[in-house]
């Protein structure tokens, strides 16, 4: 494609469009923690347009002023920046603005198209819209039908004045036929190209690092793959439990709360081929081409697949209750809150080093980390009779804390020669004094831009609910007879270990 | 700033060290992303450059190696000074260090000292505020182990000498090069290619008859050259564009740059104002007039110099205005962006260019 003459690559800034963003579910737990803030954040520092306009969409009754106070309080709480800046909130809250309705009400639409068209005319939003689908997936189609039956969702081969988009939160689907037949139906009301599946660890600064750091470094490149490394663990614990979404996590569970997205996410993007550019779909392409090498899950217990689920424990020296106990779970449950998986990687990079990943609730503490470790050297220097010399480990850590480290062996200083493992360490405090934009700033900024590079694209779901999807459907029919297997505070059930040490291996201790 | 001594060159990292020591229990981290030189000749630019340093440091942990020299001084003397800057904030943990000479007499000396001084494995960035098409063996020696020079065009008379001068550093030892002016114009660069994305504002571009920017020539202690900025944007347009420069005269204190396009021409007047309460050489409005009649307007907000608004109309339709804000400007990010940004801009490589076979 043809550079246009104006544009410097690496260089120039497009400034995003202005624009109405509504937010579907906007009296929920997201908007609040999350969106309201990012947007208060790219607005401060100047990332969106002054022609920004925010649109809550929900059917509580409240007027604008009531709907703007909640949403003060909320970014006082949970913005990265304070304190409020109150002349900016002053100056922001104007342009924020709430709409009565229920999803299904098409009266409704016809009034949020009127809103949305004087909205235009007040503050030059030339039309541009974001819809942000922060509800229960079964809403999804119902929305966007409405969205264009009412003609807020523009076709976007004949409308190139103006642009209408879509995000939708993960999960997309609940497997593999419902993934599919949810893209069919939204594409009956838009292209692929308008839908934005939003995971939000791509919006992360230390996620986004990971292909820098892959492929702008020679070093790690060339000790990529099954000749160096002895196998990777990807990490992602948290220590807290499911809070007040009992009810969805009964119907999700963690495969498709984590596994299926954010976990999946991560392994793609470690074990992908090096993209032909950075555009969107050539990085995609590749994320695609390794989901699709992965070898389908052996059900076999202990050996690939181990699930879990949280009793009463101890986390951060605090009691805490049994999943079973939370509001909203079934007393009965079987629902997993951890799971750890044994993945091949069939291609010629990874053939014989296994991917181990775990992700749980109610975990010592929280933490995301991808390791590396490596092949021990030769047995024939510096190794002590029965007794092996640390591996090699490269931790690249997500959250909290973020940065890499390596661990390498040093001599320890004196006449004798002893080895001690040392770590060499990067960490993002350290170095870039200024703190991180949130994932979500990044990501809404980058729909703004109509930039899906860091948004999950169709094939990339569907590839991963392909390999999922047999997992759910051998758990639906083979239920859990040892539920709770593990205690809230600990580091999973016991068989996980077991897992690891039939293979001669143990999961990191973070 | 943290603490702040007086120290022989000769006791620099020896000071430094016991700094960082008495800091321990501070929690203060050291680090370092690049090494800055920052080298001026003492006079009213100091605190100018000295600013620069400021707006490094808010953004990057660097280590600053600055020099203030002084050719004119009849005695030679070299006064050093350490210093342990916060990144960002005074209570920032990561903190780090300023190295400053103040070298009168002989400059001989100024690599010798600096030298030592240098952390090995990170970028070497020289910002070069004087002028650089007066020959300094200072700079040639300075150049030597610098990995980017930044140099200041406010520095000097003559923009074309000052493009030629600049391209031919390029081209002889092979530097990536750069220019604070050039950076100040980023948010305008930014604002043009946005606004004329889209195919059909492009070709409106293409047919351009006239564009008129209007700056502030309000001269200030630290800026007289008021007017590069416009030239820079009046540059890159023809340059990007194929737009040939066919003259160039100054009706009424206006600069007025006539071009050649491939059917038509196309003039550039750059027209002075006075603001006293704006910066000098700052870019008030662009305004931009079609063959077929259609008109864009850039204008800076008198109530917040920060956001432009563009406006376009033709005879039969007029579009909503649309804002712009200039967030990286006001932070200094486009200053430091560019002191830190890796490779020569091939759009500023296309504007030296040019301008060096201006005659202004």
């Amino acid at each position: 494609m043809q550079e246009h003459p104006l544009e410097e690559r690496g260089v120039s800034t497009r400034f995003p469009d202005p624009c109405i963003l509504v937010i579907f579910g906007a009296t929920g737990d997201l908007t609040a923690r999350k969106l309201m803030p990012a947007l208060y954040n790219l607005t401060r520092e100047g990332q969106i347009s002054p022609q920004f306009v925010c649109v809550g969409f929900a059917r509580r009754q409240k007027s604008h002023d009531d709907f703007r106070k909640e949403m003060k309080e909320a970014v006082q709480t949970y913005s990265r920046t304070k304190p409020l800046d109150e002349s900016l909130w002053k100056t922001f809250q104007e342009q924020v603005f709430y709409h009565i309705s229920e999803f299904h009400e098409d009266e409704g639409y016809e009034r949020l198209k009127k809103l949305l068209d004087e909205l235009d005319v007040r503050f030059g939003t030339k039309g541009n819209r974001v819809y942000y689908l922060s509800t229960q997936p079964s809403f999804f189609t119902l929305i966007c039908e409405k969205l264009h039956k009412s003609g807020l969702l523009y076709n976007a081969e004949q409308t190139k004045d103006k642009w209408s988009r879509v995000i939708v939160e993960k999960p997309f689907g609940h497997d593999l036929n419902s993934a599919l037949a949810l893209q069919k139906e939204l594409l009956q009301f838009m292209t692929e190209k308008q839908i934005f599946r939003i995971d939000h660890y791509l919006g992360k600064e230390t996620v986004q690092n990971l292909l820098v750091f892959r492929f702008a470094n020679s070093l790690f490149e060339s000790l990529w793959n099954d000749r160096y490394i002895d196998h990777v663990q990807i990490t992602v614990a948290e220590e807290i439990g499911i809070g007040t979404r009992g009810a969805f996590f009964e119907e999700a569970g963690l495969v498709r709360d984590m596994i299926q997205n954010h976990v999946m996410q991560l392994l793609s993007l470690v074990a992908m081929e090096p993209p032909v550019s950075l555009s969107a779909d050539a990085i995609h392409d590749e994320k695609v081409k390794v989901l699709q090498a992965i070898r389908p899950l052996n059900f076999n217990l202990h050996t690939e697949v181990v699930r879990g689920q949280y009793g009463p424990g101890l986390v951060n020296a605090q009691e805490a209750i049994g999943y079973r106990q939370e509001k909203n779970v079934m007393p009965t449950s079987q629902v997993e809150t951890y799971v750890a998986l044994r993945l091949a990687i069939e291609n010629w990079r990874w053939a014989g080093v296994p991917f181990y990943l775990r992700a749980g609730k109610r975990l010592p503490k929280r933490a995301t980390e991808i390791a590396i470790t490596f092949k021990n050297p030769p047995d024939v220097l510096f190794q002590e009779p029965g007794k092996r010399n640390e591996p090699n480990v490269l931790a690249i850590r997500i959250q909290p804390d973020e940065g890499i480290s390596l661990k390498i062996n040093c001599k320890v200083p004196g006449p004798s020669s002893p080895i001690q493992p040392v770590k060499m360490d990067f960490r993002y405090g350290s170095y870039f004094g200024m703190a991180a934009p949130e994932a979500y700033e990044r990501l809404i900024c980058d729909c703004i831009l109509g930039d899906s590079t860091l948004f999950a694209r169709e094939d990339e779901v569907i590839s991963s609910w392909r390999l999922i999807t047999p997992l759910l459907e051998h758990w639906q029919n083979e239920k859990p007879n040892d539920f709770p297997n593990y205690k809230a505070g600990s580091w999973g059930p016991a068989i996980a270990d077991e897992m690891m040490k039939q293979d001669g291996r143990k999961w990191r201790l973070l | 700033m943290l603490l702040e001594e007086s120290v022989a060159p000769e006791k620099i990292s020896e000071t430094l060290g016991r700094i960082w020591n008495s800091l321990e229990k501070a929690r203060k981290m050291r680090a370092s992303l690049f090494n800055l030189i920052l080298y001026t000749e003492k006079g009213p630019r100091t605190p100018y450059v000295q600013k620069i340093t400021q707006a490094v440091t808010e953004k990057f942990p660097s280590r600053i190696l600055f020099i203030s020299a002084d050719k004119n001084a009849k005695e030679e003397s070299v006064r050093s000074k350490v210093a342990v800057l916060p990144v960002g904030s005074e209570d920032s943990e990561i903190a780090c260090d300023l190295i400053e000479f103040e070298v009168s007499g002989s400059c001989k000396r100024i690599p010798h000292l600096i030298l030592p001084h240098i952390l090995p494995d990170l970028p070497v960035y020289l910002l070069w505020a004087e002028d650089p098409t007066l020959q300094d063996p200072v700079e040639d020696e300075l150049e030597k182990f610098a990995t980017r020079i930044i140099f200041d065009s406010e520095s000097t008379c003559n923009l074309p000498s000052f493009a030629a001068t600049l391209l031919e550093r390029k081209e002889k030892h092979g530097i990536d090069i750069a220019d604070l002016n050039w950076a100040r114009t980023e948010s305008w660069r930014d604002v043009l290619s946005t606004t004329f994305y889209a195919q059909e504002k492009l070709a409106d571009l293409k047919d351009a008859q006239t564009i008129q920017i209007v700056y502030n020539a309000r001269e200030s202690s630290f800026f007289c050259h008021t007017r590069i900025q416009s030239i820079y944007i009046a540059s890159w347009l023809a340059s990007q564009l194929g737009w040939k420069i066919k003259k160039v005269d100054e009706k009424k204190e206006s600069l007025n740059f006539l071009c050649a396009k491939e059917k038509e021409n196309v003039t550039i007047s750059l027209i002075p104002t006075n603001q006293a309460a704006l910066p000098a050489g700052m870019i008030l409005s662009l305004e931009l007039k079609t063959y077929q009649d259609s008109h864009y307007s850039f204008l800076r907000s008198p109530e917040n110099t920060q956001q432009i608004t563009v406006t376009f109309s033709t005879k039969t339709f007029c579009e909503f205005p649309s804002h712009f804000l200039f967030a990286k400007g006001a932070a200094g990010q486009s200053l430091v962006k560019e002191i830190c940004h890796k490779g020569t801009s091939e759009h500023f490589m296309n504007v030296l260019l040019l301008l060096k076979q201006t005659n202004l």
